[in-house]
């Protein structure tokens, strides 16, 4: 049991650190100062003006989160290759992100849209369906911050730290500076987690590898860990009936990592489609920072590493404690508190941002002034931490890990009106949302059925015990298992496309589609984009006339083929 | 000029782009008339070729049985893990060379 004691050098570096973020966190209000912060424009997508560093590093802080850099080495440590899924899921998915989120943002930009469901809500003219969407995004980013504090939590536990108050209190002042700067505090901060980060993974690297045998010895030792363990799908390699699973993981992951609001919100903060892109083909290399800690899962086992109390999410920071000098250590869990920070600030933003568009000023305030839509983000963004804090300190940490795989599972459902709607409006209205409701029932009923077994293959709990479902539950003879969100998105994406033919005999009206093709290839400086996020955010526009010629189309010479 | 082809001027007598004096060779509507132009699908503004390279750095990755192997090994990662490591190389320089080559669309 490590206690506080032995971990002054260690303590005070990351007090330092969190003294450093905290600073730039109150002072990130000034940076770049706009006319008016109090805009949702300004205080929820930080201007819209993010150039290529800024968006690198907000758009890594948002993607690679604490939770992610704690819980998925201990997946490896655990479980070996099958654990190693987030590696082909962060490749994956900025090919596929590449194509889409231009034309996202794009839209979004010539519309003033600051939420995913604002979009939806123009494309198909549905406000029950946008509501939706708002709605699953809330509840699926809620469990997702309060696992940032469960990082957070780790930090603490390996520093000896009580429960409780150390907690509360970080998240207080995350809270606090958040309310204050809005999307700067993250984007800023971002920046020293990036480099705090970056160091860590250097010298973990590199301290397995200069150690006596090197990364052999590890890969060996795991080896036999493996083989001797009862378990069947664990190894260094993925066995025949675990590779359907990993596929169906990572796919279903990057489906659902660009569905997550937070992650739309750091896109929508960019300057422009190019530094989108350009980011997009830089960010894979990301990846590899991850990649090497999931290796360090491997290494822990060298380590012999024992969890505190059973709480395997103490692996790497225990590791980190055992084998870097003391204020190395201290800067690894520098870099996993920031870690926390960074995401925790967006995701709390994001959701706020679509409480304050899609349920706030559709359905209580139509009139809403843009300082009063801001405040109202504001006090949402603080209610969506301190229901995180509550939910990890009186529920217990199962309760916010099982609500996450339930989460990840519905923001997929999202896909057909969102990442679809990008390309075409043929879908109906009614057939996405009796598609959302096949889907979500389909992925419950899935997670329902799936019990958590032990290491020693006895079933734990009978319910909601992972995300892969045994395709023996079908009648087939195999061990083979498959993620629930795909099985639940292909449902939903069976009942939209059957019903929407079905729907348009019927003679069921469509929705109005407000948005022109024009407007999903607009980039900056082209007059539509401008004027209408001016018109939105309620900035007086100067002349009548620029007010009329919104509607005319853009230049065709730049986007015409 | 892909554009100007659907415009909503083009009704029958009235062929678009009108006729200038002096044009060559001049325009004959009655000819245009018995073979129309055929009406190709309408391609986005932003669609490329380009973007079929992507499907690279999806698909490969997904393939686990390219890599699922030890051997051969890079200081001392069985293949398993410095392959899909290596494959964020992969789609890293493909996306930069689609975005390189759209860039001006």
């Amino acid at each position: 049991m490590p206690t506080f004691a032995d971990h002054q050098v260690e303590f005070w570096i990351f007090a330092f650190m969190f003294g450093l973020v905290t600073v730039m966190g109150f002072w990130a209000a000034r940076w770049r100062r706009p006319d008016n912060i109090h805009t949702l424009e300004e205080w929820g997508l930080g201007g819209r003006a993010f150039g290529n560093w800024v968006t690198f590093f907000l758009l890594s802080g948002d993607v690679y989160t604490a939770y992610t850099f704690v819980a998925v080495p201990t997946l490896v440590f655990g479980v070996g290759a099958s654990g190693f899924f987030p590696m082909p899921f962060l490749v994956i998915v900025y090919p596929m992100l590449f194509v889409v989120l231009a034309r996202f943002w794009s839209v979004c930009h010539v519309h003033g849209f600051v939420t995913p469901a604002e979009f939806v809500r123009a494309r198909f003219g549905s406000r029950t369906l946008a509501l939706g969407i708002a709605m699953t995004g809330i509840l699926a980013t809620m469990p997702y911050i309060a696992l940032q504090l469960i990082g957070i939590e780790a930090v603490f536990k390996v520093m000896g730290l009580p429960e409780g108050w150390p907690l509360t209190a970080a998240f207080i002042v995350l809270a606090l500076y958040t309310f204050n700067s809005g999307l700067r505090a993250p984007a800023l901060i971002s920046i020293v987690k990036d480099a705090l980060v970056l160091w860590t993974v250097l010298a973990a690297f590199l301290i397995v590898a200069s150690h006596s045998g090197g990364w052999e010895t590890v890969f060996r030792v795991a080896e036999t860990k493996y083989a001797t363990s009862p378990s069947t799908s664990d190894g260094l390699l993925l066995p025949a009936s675990s590779q359907l699973n990993y596929i169906t993981l990572a796919v279903g992951s990057a489906v659902a990592l660009f569905l997550y609001p937070h992650t739309l919100t750091g896109v929508l903060a960019s300057r422009n489609r190019a530094t989108l892109r350009r980011n997009l083909s830089v960010l894979p290399l990301y990846t590899l920072t991850l990649g090497v800690l999931m290796l360090v899962g491997f290494a822990a086992i060298l380590s012999d590493i024992q969890p505190i109390g059973g709480d395997r999410n103490t692996v790497v920071p225990l590791w980190f404690d055992e084998n870097f000098p003391a204020w190395s250590a201290g800067l690894a869990f520098a870099a996993i508190g920031v870690g926390a920070m960074v995401p925790a600030a967006i995701m709390s933003i994001a959701a706020a941002n679509l409480f304050t568009r899609d349920v706030y000023k559709e359905f209580i305030r139509p009139e809403a002034t843009p300082a009063e839509e801001t405040l109202v983000s504001k006090i949402a963004s603080l209610a969506m931490k301190f229901g995180a804090v509550i939910c990890i300190l009186m529920l217990n940490t199962q309760f916010a890990i099982d609500l996450q795989l339930i989460g990840g599972v519905f923001v997929m459902q999202t896909l057909p009106a969102v990442a679809i709607g990008l390309f075409t409006a043929w879908l109906h209205r009614w057939a996405l949302i009796a598609g959302i409701i096949g889907g979500l029932t389909t992925g419950l009923v899935m997670l329902y059925q799936i019990p958590q077994r032990g290491a020693d293959g006895n079933i734990v709990r009978e319910h909601f015990g992972g995300s892969a479902w045994p395709l023996s539950n079908l009648g087939f003879d195999t061990r083979s298992t498959i993620y629930v969100g795909v099985v639940a998105l292909a449902a939903n994406l069976i009942v939209a496309a059957l019903a929407t033919p079905l729907l348009r005999a019927m003679g069921v009206p469509d929705g109005r589609d407000r948005t022109r093709e024009q407007d999903y290839v607009a980039d900056e400086g082209d007059p539509t984009v401008r004027r209408m996020t001016e018109l939105i955010d309620g900035e007086p526009t100067r002349d009548q006339t620029a007010a009329q010629s919104l509607f005319t189309p853009t230049g065709g010479g730049r986007h015409s083929l | 000029m892909a554009e100007q082809r659907r415009t909503p001027g083009a009704a029958p007598g009235h062929p678009w782009p009108p006729s200038r004096p002096g044009q060559w060779p001049p325009h004959k509507p009655e000819y245009q008339a018995s073979r129309p132009t055929p009406v190709r699908p309408q391609r986005r503004a932003d669609a490329s070729r380009w973007h079929w390279l992507l499907f690279i750095p999806i698909v490969v990755p997904l393939l686990t049985p390219l890599y699922n192997r030890i051997e051969p090994t890079l200081l001392g990662l069985p293949f398993f893990y410095w392959c899909q490591l290596a494959f964020a190389l992969l789609a890293s320089v493909i996306i930069a060379i689609v975005h390189v080559a759209t860039k001006d669309k």
